[in-house]
């Protein structure tokens, strides 16, 4: 699956979408990250991941998919940002079934980064904070 | 000899996908046990004889941290290897599972070829 920038056009939503939020603490960065992808999507990743079709793969395993790709994400970010020597908690992803309405309402927020995977829109947020010391 | 493997993740399609990898790789995988969380993971080594153990780290209940330092608590890392297969980075983590007796850490995500070549490694089966 390839992932391309989404442009501003407003968005053919349909379906349900799949989101799910991790968080994660530390001595001081602390934050989350949201991820949203459409069901569909979901299950075409799941059955990718395990090599069968989408029509052999449960929803349990393509909510567990999702769950874990923000699990992979947190961990690259985090990472990334922080380096290597900062420990993090970070939570159990938790996953939500939303509808359009509640899709619009979340990736309106100004730290939502959208584009597309395989022509299906995804949306992912990441937010953190430092404490001051 | 074929060895026993117990894979400890809260996530099924980890899960599934270890198990895949074990079934299609060289390695001899006898029976493959799966577990949710660190205390059904004790429960099954307790209830199977177990040879070797895969186990994240963030999982409810009881995480992996708390399921390694019951094991070296109870002397069991000697003899039953276990490997942390996690998203964290955090080098002084890895090295302070690998001081109480984790044999190998490997990230996700993760290859098929990291998994056998892992497995390979501490259970002494050779080439891939």
């Amino acid at each position: 699956m390839f992932s391309e920038a989404a442009d501003d056009t407003p968005p053919n939503l349909k379906g349900e979408y799949f989101h799910t939020t991790i968080t994660f603490s530390g001595n001081g960065p602390e934050g989350s990250l949201n991820l949203c992808m459409p069901r569909q999507l979901c299950m075409d990743m799941a059955a990718n991941v395990l090599g069968t079709s989408p029509e052999e793969t449960s929803e349990a395993l393509a909510e567990d998919a999702l769950k874990e790709l923000s699990n992979i994400i947190c961990g690259e970010l985090t990472a990334a940002l922080y380096g290597n020597t900062e420990v993090f908690h970070m939570s159990v992803p938790s996953l939500y079934r939303i509808d359009k309405g509640k899709w619009q309402e979340l990736s309106a927020d100004v730290d939502c980064v959208k584009f597309l995977v395989a022509d299906q829109l995804v949306f992912v947020c990441f937010m953190a904070s430092e404490e001051e010391s | 000899m074929a060895y026993n493997v117990l894979i400890v993740d809260d996530s099924s399609i980890i899960r599934s996908t270890i198990r895949k990898v074990l079934q299609i790789s060289r390695i001899e995988v006898g029976e493959i046990f799966e577990a949710e969380n660190g205390k059904d993971a004790l429960q099954q080594i307790e209830d199977h004889p177990i040879n070797i153990v895969l186990a994240d780290i963030n999982m409810p209940v009881m995480n992996g941290l708390e399921m390694v330092d019951i094991m070296a608590q109870k002397g069991m890392l000697d003899k039953l290897p276990v490997i942390i297969i996690s998203t964290e980075r955090n080098v002084t983590r890895m090295a302070e599972l690998k001081a109480k007796g984790v044999r190998a850490y490997l990230n996700k995500p993760f290859t098929p070829e990291n998994i056998q070549q892992v497995v390979n490694n501490i259970m002494g089966a050779g080439d891939i």
